[in-house]
């Protein structure tokens, strides 16, 4: 429904116009990093949330469609030395192809059926990258030589470029979602999350609208995976379709607010800084210490903000429901 | 041309026969009442025809056209709607969005669903909860709300399925009248209730149901006079309520 358009409204376009004249300002590389990593995972989040929070349908295999996207790009830049605007579709391609043999058999079942079998199929890719080595780089994965200034290839010396890839990236996420949300489809997704078998009965091909918002989750993780490696430079299984990836896409969501539109990117916000500073206490000696500090602020939120941080900003929640 | 022909329908649950060689017909334009004991089949048999439950024999012809085992949606889309005995509505959304819902079946736009979802619910006389979450409201209210998502749909057969229990005489007769002018828009209803003054005042042929089979048919004076009926169904208090 409308809200004041003059409060909490204003919030996001304020914070997109800061976002988009800081370079001007400062273009310190750490900062630069942390605020790209952050448009990143808030968009992975925002993507997470078309499926996870509008629908209900809990993906805790969104690494597989990241690693898809990464993976495909990185390959087809190798060994053809094909941009990764091209290798990115083809990824996309395969990540839609991904995303419908899981949620064809699955959606059709209720319960943990499609939860598990996101995790099994991540886990299942991740370990057909490590075993065939000679194509993929194995457990080792694949370090992109930098070749100078190629906009095409995705190559920059300078981080702002990225930093307004990623920008730009995470706008079009929460403009598509912002467009479903509005749409007889975003309600149709709301419907089968408060009650499928309701939704069914007023005309819900609850499958099929379970399949197309996966697959439109899919295909955004896919292009930020693609982005994300041309970013880094580097791309190895366990970073990329790692378990560790899938539960931070979600955590981030849920931790910012599952089912509204700005809760990935608060949670986002929230996250990543915290999570830096984490590691940098913690010196990253043990890589499950970052995990088990997403766990605990996972278990902080779900006890006493369940709607999440997004809540704390406005007074219902955001503008989804 | 009949709009809804059921024949020989016959469902099983493990060893129990929940429905068995069910034969009926639904006229355009008619209210017939399906009544019976708890467990005689009658919500089995809406759930046969509304597609959530696959018959193990039998055929559903729906305005001529066979749709046995169609998907609910399906069946929605050709203009069946139903409410559920166990209400089901959309608890986390506002009244006007579960309505709204309903009505996004004959549209894509947004405006227009909650346009027509505004029209229900005058017609329903819910509009002063609109904007209350569906999860707030009383079970009746809950029933009417179900009533007014399933008229969204804009439906050419309804099944409503104990949609009275628990009402108040004063807010059955109002249910019993917007009932009769849903009907009098030209939607046929497929009518399940155990308040026999509602079925009385709103059917023009009642079908009792004991045991999974068809025990009597007719018009409802007639249908409560017949001695297996009572037996079965009304009790012997019945008969001697009703001479009395």
């Amino acid at each position: 429904m409308k809200k004041n358009p003059s409060g909490q409204l204003l919030l996001p376009y304020l914070a997109g116009a800061v976002a988009f004249v800081l370079p001007l300002v400062s273009t310190e590389p750490y900062i630069m990093r942390i605020l790209t990593t952050i448009f990143i995972f808030a968009s992975l989040g925002v993507a997470w949330n078309l499926v996870g929070g509008y629908a209900g349908q809990l993906s805790l295999g969104q690494s597989a469609f990241f690693g898809i996207g990464a993976y495909t790009a990185v390959l087809f830049y190798l060994k053809l030395n094909l941009t990764p605007l091209l290798g990115g579709l083809m990824g996309a391609g395969l990540a839609v192809l991904a995303a419908v043999l899981i949620g064809l058999p699955t959606f059709r079942l209720r319960g943990a059926y499609f939860s598990l079998a996101t995790i099994a199929f991540a886990e299942i890719l991740r370990i057909l990258l490590m075993y065939f080595r000679d194509f993929t780089g194995g457990a080792n994965g694949i370090s992109l030589s930098f070749k100078g200034n190629q906009p095409w290839m995705l190559q920059f010396y300078s981080p702002v470029p990225y930093y307004y890839i990623a920008l730009f990236l995470l706008i079009a996420a929460v403009g598509a979602a912002w467009r479903i949300e509005r749409a007889k489809f975003g309600r149709y997704l709301a419907a089968i999350r408060e009650n499928q078998e309701a939704a069914e009965s007023i005309g819900v091909n609850s499958g099929w609208y379970k399949l197309l918002a996966f697959i439109i989750s899919a295909v955004i993780t896919s292009l930020l995976g693609v982005f994300y490696a041309f970013y880094i430079g580097f791309v190895d299984p366990d970073m990329v379709v790692g378990l560790d990836l899938s539960i931070r896409i979600a955590v981030t969501a849920i931790v910012g607010g599952i089912g509204y539109l700005w809760g990935p990117v608060v949670g986002a916000i929230v996250l990543i800084p915290l999570a830096e500073l984490a590691s940098t206490l913690w010196g990253g000696a043990r890589a499950g210490a970052n995990l088990a500090f997403y766990g605990f602020l996972l278990m902080i939120v779900v006890l006493f903000r369940p709607q999440g941080m997004l809540s704390l900003f406005t007074e219902k929640g955001g503008s989804s429901h | 041309m009949s709009l809804l022909v059921v024949e020989g329908l016959q469902k099983a649950f493990g060893g129990l026969l929940a429905v068995n060689n069910i034969n009926f017909r639904i006229e355009p334009g008619e209210v017939v009442a399906l009544i019976g004991p708890n467990g005689a089949g009658k919500t089995t048999i809406v759930n046969l025809i509304t597609g959530t439950f696959h018959p193990d024999r039998g055929t559903i012809l729906f305005a001529g056209h066979n749709v046995t085992a169609l998907p609910p949606w399906e069946l929605a889309k050709r203009g069946m709607a139903r409410t559920f005995q166990a209400v089901k509505i959309f608890p986390g959304l506002s009244v006007l969005e579960n309505v709204q819902l309903g009505a996004f079946l004959r549209t894509t736009s947004p405006v227009e669903a909650m346009k027509r979802a505004e029209e229900i619910l005058e017609f329903v006389g819910m509009v002063e909860e609109r904007k209350v979450l569906a999860k707030a409201l009383t079970l009746e209210k809950r029933k009417r709300l179900e009533l007014a998502r399933a008229l969204a749909t804009n439906p050419r057969l309804l099944f409503l399925d104990e949609v009275m229990a628990g009402l108040n005489p004063k807010e059955l007769a109002e249910e019993i009248e917007i009932i009769r002018r849903i009907n009098a828009t030209g939607v046929t209803i497929l009518l399940i209730e155990h308040i026999l003054r509602a079925v009385i005042a709103l059917s023009q042929r009642v079908i009792v149901l004991n045991q999974g089979e068809i025990l009597a048919e007719g018009p409802a004076e007639a249908v409560m006079k017949n001695r297996a009926v009572i037996e079965a169904y009304l009790g012997e208090g019945y008969r001697d309520a009703g001479s009395s």
